[in-house]
Order: structure tokens, then sequence, then C-alpha cells
């Protein structure tokens, strides 16, 4: 099954196979305007966008469903939603892609602040499925830059092999359903940090998109259409998911 | 104003990211600890804030607004909303860590980089007024007031100034009672006024002695954000003595410019009346009826000495006492020594190294008193008077102002009246609250410069109210500003006329070196335009 979206209930995955293609995702970010009398336009914006989805299930029964109606409920505890386009490109937070040092590296062309040292990220991640950790490296070939734990021990990242700013990768499939901690343990060498889902082998940088993420889904709206008498009757479903936190 | 830490975008920055505000309870273990939505881990004592408003105001008088007013103090209230936590709602009849607090002192912060980074800043220091919150809502509301608590005890303004000096000024009473109240104090220095003596009732609390102290030297007062210095203005620099913290182009900082003038405020007459104070013998106390001192033993007394009584004051080191209630019998001197709590508490103890008992009363049966030698003896209350502009009849929009016992010489009084003459003889323009950059660490009280000098207006101006407010993408601030009138000061200042005696000659000398061909009437249309 390729579906797109996995629910986290109670640390279990669920995967979400019935959802229509076609989800409208959209970012919103908080901001505000201000002009002055003499024409200049001040922005301000929020450090942080959220993102929500409107999820259809199309003209099934409900059990097609049920996962998303009870996490609607209230009452599945804190549920997080695993978005594989998301994770494909980069699961990282958009602040945890770069660091906030004066250094700058070059970033496939692209200057970026570095990690300060003992800068950490943590993301869920599932078993069985292959993850790739990509970053852009100034630091001498071989030499540690972090390390990355599963759960299984800390294991350390390592610079790739060259001079001047590169890109290095190194790829993990989890044992089992939890945590990847990613510790940057050298100042300043190390920007452009990409934690991306799949056997897609392609390691150059994507902008992060927080996943998965805590969310909370609305109550269904439904459009009965087909009632059976001796089975689950039939009706189109759609679900508004929000990231939340 | 207050410098922001580095880290900061510039005010003017046309793209910048909002910060995120922290509330704090001192020495608290609620809220409990908690993670933000980015991650961050906050220990007890801290939480995240959805929405958060600061409003400060200042009254002094004879600002635009408030030509009539006021106090010379300044207000803070605020206001923030932090959200329940996960495992229930935040509520007084909870128990544990959702219990909501009896009240406390809590600061709000904001920081671009977590709530002890480098960049975290302090926005004000308060306690715990109402705080409500409704089932529906996710999260509740803390209203915040202003620590003023220590203001609310009896007064500690000593009657004299205490090392000995001779007549200071009004405000270095102020300096040294905040002092004593355990304040650090921002005060320029430039008090001119002689205050001798002072006396406040007893139980007048800090607040209100102060408020008379200081709306009597035509002042302000506040309590800096952080609730630890006492900030003290004078007269000078809330007429613009002062140097600038910023420039105000409107046409790139201010979102409107609103502005207001009344010619109510215009005033044609002034009766400035005060109290000055005569020294010479005065009685402070005299015993109560039946008051008596044990054998061998001592009393405590605290009276109000209802004058003012200046520390080179002297007074009796004994006091008559006598073994029978009515007098007649033995009389002895009982030893008294005096303790000066404020300038109206006294405490005085009276000592009975006798075998037997005696009653304060004098030989022939009075009771007895204690004199001081110096004290002011002007308990009629008479006030002197002083006028300017047109007389009673004629007049049609007269101010008074009762300076009371805080002015005690006719200089000083008139000197009070040329400030106030200087302020109500023209009518002046108060901006009132409009929308600018916002600057977080910008101060009531700051000194700048509004500059719109597309339509002619480039003056100095106070701030005189300030409203941030903050939520999720935004940070705003209203500004409400007093623009201040040009001085003579302001206009030496700009031509570099140091010695305002010569002003005459050297203005010549100036003008005549700069071009001997320059229009009078260039000068005319704008006199600051100094070369």
């Amino acid at each position: 099954m390729n579906s797109n979206f996995h629910l986290l209930i109670r640390d279990t995955w669920i995967e979400l196979p019935d959802v229509q293609a076609g989800v409208a995702k959209s970012l919103s970010r908080a901001s505000s305007s201000m002009e002055t009398v003499g024409g200049f336009r001040y922005e301000q914006h929020a450090p942080k966008a959220n993102a929500s989805w409107v999820v259809d299930t199309g003209l099934r029964d409900a059990e097609v469903s049920r996962w998303l109606t009870y996490a609607a409920t209230g009452r599945a505890g804190a549920v997080w939603l695993y978005d594989v386009q998301a994770a494909q490109a980069n699961m990282l937070g958009e602040a945890q892609t770069q660091g906030s040092s004066a250094t700058l590296v070059t970033v496939e062309g692209v200057p970026m602040p570095a990690f300060g040292s003992g800068v950490s990220s943590t993301r869920k991640v599932r078993t069985g499925v292959a993850y790739s950790l990509s970053y852009s490296t100034t630091h001498t070939a071989a030499a540690t830059i972090g390390t990355y734990d599963v759960g299984a021990g800390a294991v350390d990242i390592v610079a790739p092999a060259g001079t001047g700013s590169r890109r290095g990768s190194t790829a993990f499939v989890p044992a089992a359903d939890g945590e990847c901690e990613i510790v940057w343990t050298v100042a300043d060498v190390t920007s452009g940090a990409r934690l991306s889902e799949g056997s897609v082998s392609d390691s150059s940088f994507l902008p992060g998109e927080n996943t998965p993420c805590r969310v909370v889904v609305s109550d269904r709206s439904q459009r009965i259409d087909f009632v059976y008498s001796d089975r689950l009757s039939r009706s189109t479903a759609s679900f508004e998911i929000r990231e939340v936190g | 104003m207050r410098a922001l830490p580095e880290g900061w975008p510039a005010t003017d920055e046309p793209d910048q990211a909002s910060p995120r505000a922290y509330f704090h309870m001192v020495d608290g273990s609620w809220p409990p600890a908690s993670t933000t939505g980015a991650g961050e881990s906050l220990p007890d004592g801290w939480a995240e804030v959805g929405q958060w408003e600061e409003v400060r105001e200042l009254q002094a008088l004879l600002l635009p607004g408030q030509v009539r007013g006021a106090s010379g103090f300044a207000t803070a209230t605020g206001s923030c909303t932090i959200k329940h936590p996960d495992a229930g709602m935040f509520a007084p009849w909870r128990r544990g860590t959702e219990r909501v607090p009896a009240g406390g002192e809590c600061e709000l912060w904001l920081s671009h980089d977590g709530y002890d980074g480098s960049t975290a800043f302090l926005l004000g220091s308060y306690i715990l007024a109402p705080i409500k919150g409704r089932a529906l809502s996710r999260e509740i509301t803390l209203d915040l007031k202003e620590n003023l608590a220590k203001f609310q005890r009896p007064h500690n303004l000593l009657p004299g100034p205490g090392d000995g000096s001779v007549g200071v000024s009004g405000w270095d009473y102020l300096v040294s009672s905040a002092e004593r109240l355990g304040f650090a104090v921002e005060y320029d220095g430039s008090g001119s006024d002689t205050v001798q003596a002072l006396r406040f009732p007893g139980e007048d609390s800090v607040l209100s002695t102060w408020r008379d102290m200081v709306s009597s030297l035509l002042g302000a007062f506040y309590l800096s954000p952080d609730g630890q210095t006492a900030v003290l203005r004078t007269f000078d620099y809330l007429s613009g003595d002062a140097a600038e913290t910023e420039t105000l182009d409107v046409l790139t900082q201010f979102e409107d410019l609103q502005w207001s003038m009344d010619p109510g405020e215009v005033v044609d007459r002034i009766v400035l009346t005060y109290i000055p104070a005569t020294f010479g013998r005065a009685v402070i106390w005299t015993a109560a009826d039946g008051l008596s001192v044990p054998s061998l033993s001592s009393i405590t007394v605290e009276f109000d000495p209802t004058v003012p009584v200046p520390d080179a004051a002297e007074g009796q080191t004994t006091i008559d006492g006598n073994a029978a209630a009515v007098g007649g019998g033995t009389a002895s001197s009982l030893p008294v020594s005096i303790t000066v709590l404020s300038s109206g508490r006294f405490q005085m103890k009276i000592t009975n190294p006798n075998g037997s008992r005696r009653y304060l009363v004098t030989p022939a049966g009075l009771p007895s008193t204690y004199t001081v030698t110096g004290a002011d003896t002007s308990t009629d209350e008479t006030k002197r008077v002083l006028t300017w502009g047109a007389t009673e009849s004629k007049s049609v929009n007269p101010l008074s102002l009762d300076m009371g016992h805080v002015v005690q010489s006719e200089t000083d009084a008139q000197n009070i009246l040329n400030r106030v003459v200087s302020r109500v003889s023209t009518p002046s323009t108060l901006l009132p609250s409009v929308r600018v950059l916002p600057h977080v660490g910008r101060e009531l009280t700051d000194v700048c410069r509004v500059d719109y000098s597309s339509e002619g207006l480039n003056s100095k101006a106070l701030v005189t109210s300030l409203t941030t407010r903050g939520g999720p993408g935004y940070v705003e601030q209203a500004v409400g500003l007093a623009l201040l009138p040009l001085l003579v000061r302001d206009f030496n200042e700009a031509w570099d006329l140091v010695d305002p005696s010569a002003i005459v000659d050297d203005f010549n000398d100036h003008w005549n070196s700069i071009d001997p061909s320059a229009d009078l009437d260039a000068f005319n249309d704008d006199p600051m335009n100094a070369p």
C-alpha cells in the first residue's frame, strides 16, 4: 500500500489507505502589516507556519474513515500525522534545517547559518522505512560532525571526502517505531540538514516540511448516499486536519 | 529608552520575524513545566504567551491634554494569555499544578531565541491582578498591574535632608526616600528649588506623599519596567532638557499623524499659592492626661509633630515629670530621646530613673510638653499668593496651583510660576496614540524628535503614553506624544550661544560671521535653522 498519510495514535502508526487524491494542503503563517504615512510597508510574521489538510475518503463505508473519526472525538490522546509527500522532501522543521550561528556554510550555492555545537532535533520515525539524512559540511573529510540515534545508540555522522562545502549523507532503517535524535557536535561547520524518507536517493537540499506533526482532526462532514440493510452504508466523508502545537 | 539585545531586528527592518513572548512567575513553581510547540522545554515558573498587551500612561501637570490634571505619576497595566496544559484546565478550584496561584510577582519577556536565550528582553515586571478563564476557551487571561506594594506603607520622607546640609531641593528628599525603600534612583540632579523642612501627616502613604511632592515640583515619576528603579523627572527634563533618544520620521515610521490642540488650555491668569516656613520655637508634643512612666523603666510614644522640623532644630533633652498626677509633688527632669521615622512620625523615649512613678505634668499640674527651637511655626496655614496675567474680574480661563508646604520661598515660587507661564500661555499640541514602528525598549518620558519636514514639523516631543501589544505574528505599538514648545534654551543650543546673558552680542557676531548678507526673512521663517 502506498498511502500518503499515517496517523499515530498512542504511539502506534496506522496507515490511512483510502484517502482520495487531490488533498488540499495549505500553510498559514500569522502576520501583520503596517503602511506608513509615506507609503512604506512593513511586515511582521510569526516564526512558524501551520499546515492544514482537507482529506476526502470518497464514496466509501464508515470502516474506511474509522480512525480519522476516532481521532476527531478527542479521546485518542495526542494524534500525530505523517505526510509521506512531505517526508520525502524534508521531515525536519523549518528551524531545524539550519542553525543560528554567525558563520555561514554554503549549501549547494546558497549560504545558510551553521549549527552551533550541541544543537539537536528530534523526529518520530517508522520501523522498516528507509530514511536518509543529508547535510552540507565544510569540516575535514572523515571527521565526525554529529550523531544520530534511532534507539540503538548514537551513530556518528561523518563528513564526506573532499574539501570545501560539500553534501554528504547517511542512511538507516529503524528497527522499531520511535524517535530519531540528531545532534550536531561541531560548531560552525554544518548546515542544510535534510531528513527524508524512502529510497529516493537524491541528497540535495530541500526546505523543511515539519512532518510528522501533532494534529487535531475535525469531526467529519458527510454526505449520505447509499444506505443498505445488510452492510455498512456508504457516504462521502471529508475531514479537516490541522497542525497544532 | 532601553537598548535591545543583539539579535533583534532593526526597528525599520521591513520584513521581520516577530518575537515569542513568555510569562514568568518570579520565585514560583507555577505555571508547571511545559514544552512549547517549537519544541522548547520551559521549566516550572515559565509559560509561552498567546497574546499580550502593556499600557503605560503618564499624567504630568501642564502636558497638553492634562493642563489641569494630574499627579505626575505613571501607571502601567498589562495582560497576557497562556494556554491550559494538556492534562487539564487551570482553575482556582483545581489541586496540584493546575491550581492558579493567589497572586505574586511576575514578568513578561520577549525573545527570538528562547526564554533564556541571548535575545531575551524583559518587557515589564508586575504583580498578578485578576486571572480569568472560560470553560470553552483554550487559554486563561492574566491581568497584570504595576507592583506598588511598597507605596502603600506609611511614608518615609524625612523632615530634613538628613545629612546636615541646609535646604536642599525637594527632589533630594524624594531620592533619599526612594533609596531607603530599596529602589535604585534615576534622577538627573536638576532640581533648583530649596526646601528647608517637610512634613506630611504620619499615616499618609508613600504614594500620596510622593504624588503631592511630584506634582508640586511640576515633575513626573515612574517605576522602571523591571520594578527596581525609581525614575524621577524634573520640570526641566519634561520640557526637553535631555538627550534625544531617537528621531521619529513621520513618513517612514508613523501609520498616521493624529494631533489635537485645545484652545481651552490657554490660560490667561495663573494664581500660585504656597506656604513658606517660618522657623522659631514650636511645641511639637503635649502629654496626654494621666500619662506616666513607671519607676526605673521607660515608655515609648509615637507622635506626629504637626509642623516641619528641620535637621538643625534643637529639642529638649529632658521633660518635666512629677510624682503627683496633678503636680505639686516631687518634680524631676526625665531624660528623653527622639528617633525620627518620617516627617510625620517621631518616636520619643522617656526614661524614669527614679524609684517611684512619675506623671508627665509640670509642677503646676499642666501637661508636659516637648518644644523644639527651629521648627516651622506657621501653623496657621496662611498662604502667600503670586499671580500672573489678567485680573480676576477680567480673566476667562484661570488656573490655580496650590503648592502647599513643598514650595517654601518666594524665589522658588516665582521660578515655578515662570515655568508654568511658558507652558500655558500658548496652546500645545498633543499627538494622541499613533501607531508607529514598534521598539519595545521605548519608555515613558523619552524625549524624542518628530520629523515631518515636508509639512514643516520638526519638534522635540515627550512620550506620554505607550501601548504595546503582541500575538502570533505581530508586535504593535502606539505612542502618545506631547510636542514640546521651543524654549530659549533650545534656541541657544541650536545657535551655539553658550552664555545666555551675552546673547544679543553673541548673536549679532554669529549672524554677521555667517553671512553678512543673510536674510532676516529667512531667520523669521525658521529661527531654529542655524547654519
